[in-house]
């Protein structure tokens, strides 16, 4: 291990942190908010911590390797959360660290729970920071990193170890080339969703909040009713396109960009993300047609919304769907073990690896009736390879392990065993908003400092889809 | 006319006897001594030893006065560089023998540039025949000519059908049919109205072909389509005719022995089922429904593996089964121990060079009876002796016969009387040494 080279690039990514809150500083002397005064003490001590790291480490030319790259995504994230939850701390947001932290490193791994009891009190500068949060964390802190810095050696390895799905691929041949593309359709489609959200009338510190929480599908609103308390079915309809839109694969855009013109339809994980879309909603609005809405239309109004929120795991609201029919409830807790694409800003196990988790049940159905076939999983006209596969049969399982042993350990806090289920789906979906007692009208805020603490390593361990964080606790990883 | 050949493998071995044995001048290439020997001990050419890329060695064998330069060694790589090679030193037409899928599928818009005329791949060739044979719905050897116009069949007789014990001028026959050759222990005859036809004849019938068609339901052998094949080897021979079955909407189970072979396979192929196994496995031909199977085609390396399994699958209860032997001396018993079609992709290719190589002219041809006898269709050119008189005044060979004549739209069974004109096309089955004479016969 490399250490002189991970603490001079955990201390850039310091730098970095502390130069994006120098945003919301700016957003809160802009209101002529006193907030702007923990804004500028948290940027500052987050920019000497980072400094000092930088300054301290050392670039050096044997580079990046696998564990490099690990390590760095884990700690980077663990740090940046920390930091970030200063702002919140300084601020007076919340009297304990531990919510600081809960609600920054729900903002960086765009989940969306919260524990902030009263939202709209809050200062604009400290929203706009939890949003912004959102908005970093959705494509990656690293991958941004990874756009704007000199640091090229061994930038694949972190780029894997942050990037969302099974095999993240290049689209060009320079990794630094790839997240400037990335981040750059990223903010593109940002900007869209912003004039658009403005011209249906939301005011402008809104429109980009909420642009972040869609993007990012992180899911935090300056709003305590979330979407729902403009009760507007284009405002919905806009954030449902746009929350689909973040939920699919951005290499997809690129190549669509420069001239490939069947790379949607040709897809089959986006294929299979509009289909989980489409059937969803269409059974959801049919269980909820004739107990809680007027009309068809109505029902389909707030059933695709709240479809579109959670398969993407962005976790915005319209409606208490913890009220809804007990399928319809039990469906969307599926839900949050799908997730968006591979290569989106969403979280969760994703679409792709549901995909090949079947195809792969299904070939060994197969297997029974004849013993010797040979019988390569294909995506498409793709054939993939044995070794992603049993990567993803891996992932699955230490998802669920990870799933069910907090589930218990949430049980021990007092919570009922949906409540407790849920909430973990929720944060290691990074999704938000569960059922019961942490369902869309209720808040993460009543769970004890450890329960608050699991749920954020939850969080953590989902954005960075496990392996990073576990690594870095085998004993091996340390050794030379 | 001057043939240059470049490796004397048994492709090039085989061209060569066949040229030679015609009015053609050919010098043979081999890098190996003991295969210039044997070349030059055998038949009346001139080998070379040395390999085919070097210029100077092409220089050597006078390449700029060949009109015919056919590379037919093991390496496609060889055959393009010897073809290229060639046509910058001034051959005539160069024809080149290539067999790997992703050269002979990429190079038909680049071969020009290769300086390449014509690609053979005997492998496709044979997984072809072998899509024609199980396709084409009656049963046996089955050739279309004159784009299908007309149908000759090649099939053996057993026991059971009908005609067997019956003389020729007994049989009821359709219009524009005919009986063209018998195969009898291994010899060919011409037959007559009194010929009688005999259990285990292999029957060669020609005509057109809703009337051959005809004759097959007639006699019981216009078989149902198939709807499921199984073959054994994944070899390229394998992989071509899995590729067209399943294009045809069939369904096929491909057996092969090395697992990383069947990896590829089952990338290349989505729609194919395919078995990591040994096919002299009774229990896994079983268990994969062999006894169901409408037909099972050995294709592996190795010829004895592929005519006995194939009569396994046969006992089995294969309704239909196909193998590729390599061997001329194998194919004509195979068909007499009970396989339904030998298969041989040499003597296939040799054919469509040879059928290159007179151009326009013999317009098609096979070869049958392990090279004894073949089939040629031709366009008889003006003023030639078998123009202008009736075909009992012709001067042809023995053993030989005029099948079919093809006028404009029209399909003529010739009897003695019959006149060929001027740019008839003229089908014409003949042992295979008497092809220069019939050649010259209709002036070409």
């Amino acid at each position: 291990m490399n250490h002189a080279l991970v603490l001079r690039s955990l201390g850039f990514l310091l730098l970095l942190e502390a130069a994006a809150m120098t945003i919301p500083l700016g957003v809160s002397l802009a209101y002529g908010e006193s907030e702007y005064r923990a804004l500028a003490l948290a940027a500052l001590l987050t920019g000497a911590a980072g400094a000092a790291m930088y300054l301290g480490g050392r670039t050096s030319v044997e580079g990046f390797g696998y564990r490099e790259g690990l390590a760095v995504a884990a700690l980077g994230w663990v740090l940046v959360a920390a930091f970030g939850a200063l702002p919140f701390y300084l601020g007076g947001m919340f009297a304990s660290y531990v919510d600081a932290l809960f609600e920054s490193t729900s903002g960086f791994t765009t989940t969306g729970a919260t524990v902030l009891v009263d939202i709209e009190a809050q200062s604009r500068g400290l929203l706009f920071w939890r949003s912004f949060a959102h908005w970093l964390g959705g494509m990656g802190i690293l991958v941004l990193t990874l756009a704007i810095t000199p640091i090229a050696a061994g930038s694949t390895k972190v780029f894997q170890a942050e990037s969302p799905g099974p095999a993240p691929t290049k689209l060009v041949p320079r990794i630094k080339d790839t997240a400037r593309i990335l981040y750059g359709v990223y903010f593109v489609l940002s900007l869209a969703e912003v004039v658009a959200l403005s011209a249906l009338g939301m005011s402008l510190f809104e429109s980009v909040t909420h642009t972040f929480g869609t993007m990012g599908t992180g899911g935090f609103s300056p709003r305590a009713e979330s979407i729902g308390a403009y009760d507007s079915p284009a405002i919905e309809m806009t954030v449902v396109v746009f929350m689909l839109v973040a939920g699919t694969n951005f290499a997809l855009y690129y190549r669509f960009i420069t001239g490939d013109r069947g790379a949607f339809w040709e897809d089959r994980e986006f294929r299979a993300f509009l289909g989980i879309m489409l059937v969803g909603t269409a059974l959801v609005t049919l269980n909820l047609r004739h107990l809680y809405y007027d009309s068809l239309l109505e029902a389909l109004r707030y059933a695709s919304f709240q479809v579109a929120s959670i398969l993407t795991t962005t976790g915005y609201t319209t409606a208490d769907f913890d009220r809804w029919p007990e399928f319809s409830r039990a469906f969307l807790l599926l839900l949050m073990f799908v997730g968006g694409s591979a290569g989106s800003t969403g979280g969760s196990v994703k679409v792709i690896r549901i995909i090949l988790l079947v195809k792969y049940a299904v070939r060994e159905l197969h297997r029974k009736l004849h013993p010797r076939a040979v019988m390569p999983l294909r995506l498409g006209r793709t054939t993939v390879p044995e070794s992603v596969l049993s990567g993803i049969l891996a992932f699955f399982v230490l998802y669920m392990a990870i799933f069910v042993v907090s589930t218990l350990l949430m049980t021990l806090e007092g919570l009922d065993l949906l409540s407790a289920a849920a909430s973990v789906a929720a944060t290691l979906g990074n999704i938000g908003p569960g059922l019961g007692l942490v369902g869309p009208a209720e808040n993460y805020a009543f769970i004890s400092a450890p329960g608050k603490l699991l749920l954020t390593l939850n969080m953590i361990l989902g954005r960075l889809e496990i392996y990073p964080l576990l690594t870095l606790l085998i004993r091996g990883f340390w050794r030379e | 006319m001057q043939v240059l050949i470049i490796g004397a493998g048994k492709v090039g071995f085989q061209l060569a006897a066949t040229l030679s044995r015609e009015s053609y001048n050919v010098t043979v290439i081999d890098k190996k001594h003991e295969v210039v020997d044997r070349v030059s001990e055998q038949l009346d050419v001139l080998a070379l030893h040395g390999t085919g890329v070097s210029a100077g060695l092409l220089k050597k064998a006078r390449v700029s006065t060949q009109d015919l330069l056919i590379a037919v060694t093991d390496s496609d790589e060889v055959n393009m560089i010897a073809c290229m090679t060639g046509k910058r030193l001034g051959v005539g037409r160069t024809v080149a023998r290539i067999r790997d899928p992703e050269y002979a599928e990429e190079l038909g818009f680049d071969k020009e540039d290769l300086g390449i005329d014509f690609i053979i791949n005997p492998e496709r060739a044979a997984a072809d025949e072998v899509t024609r044979l199980l396709t084409v719905s009656v049963a046996g050897h089955v050739e279309d000519l004159a784009s299908g116009r007309v149908r000759m069949v090649e099939m053996s007789l057993d026991e059971g059908v009908d005609i067997v014990g019956k003389e020729i001028g007994e049989l009821a026959l359709p219009d524009s049919f005919l009986i063209a050759a018998i195969a009898r222990d291994g010899r060919v005859i011409i037959p007559r109205g009194d010929t009688k036809l005999c259990a285990g004849d292999i029957i060669y019938v020609i005509g057109k072909s809703k009337s051959v068609d005809e004759f097959f339901s007639a006699i019981g052998k216009y078989k149902p389509g198939i709807r499921k094949v199984m073959i054994l080897g994944g070899g390229r021979i394998g992989y071509y005719l899995a590729r067209n079955l399943v294009s045809r909407g069939i369904r096929v189970k491909i057996i092969e022995k090395d697992p990383f072979r069947c990896e590829e396979l089952a990338e290349a192929l989505p729609d194919v089922l395919v078995l990591n196994g040994d096919g002299t496995d009774i229990d896994l031909l079983k268990s994969e429904n062999v006894t169901t199977t409408d037909a099972f085609v050995a294709v592996t390396g190795y010829d004895e593996e592929n005519l006995l399994t194939a009569l396994l699958a046969k006992r089995l209860g294969a309704k239909k089964v196909i193998a590729k032997v390599s061997r001329p001396s194998y194919a004509p018993m195979a068909e007499t121990i009970g396989v339904d079609a030998a298969i041989s992709p040499r003597l296939i290719i040799t054919g469509d060079i040879l059928r290159f190589i007179r151009g326009g002219k013999l317009l098609s041809l096979f070869i049958f009876l392990g090279g004894q006898a073949e089939m040629l269709e031709c366009i008889a050119q003006p003023s030639s002796p078998g123009v202008g008189r009736p075909l009992a005044q012709v001067d042809l060979p023995p053993n030989t016969l005029v099948a079919t004549v093809i006028r404009g739209n029209e399909v003529i069974i010739p009897r003695g009387n019959t006149v060929i004109r001027p740019y008839d096309r003229v089908v014409i089955f003949a042992p295979v040494a008497e092809s220069p004479k019939i050649a010259k016969t209709f002036g070409i």
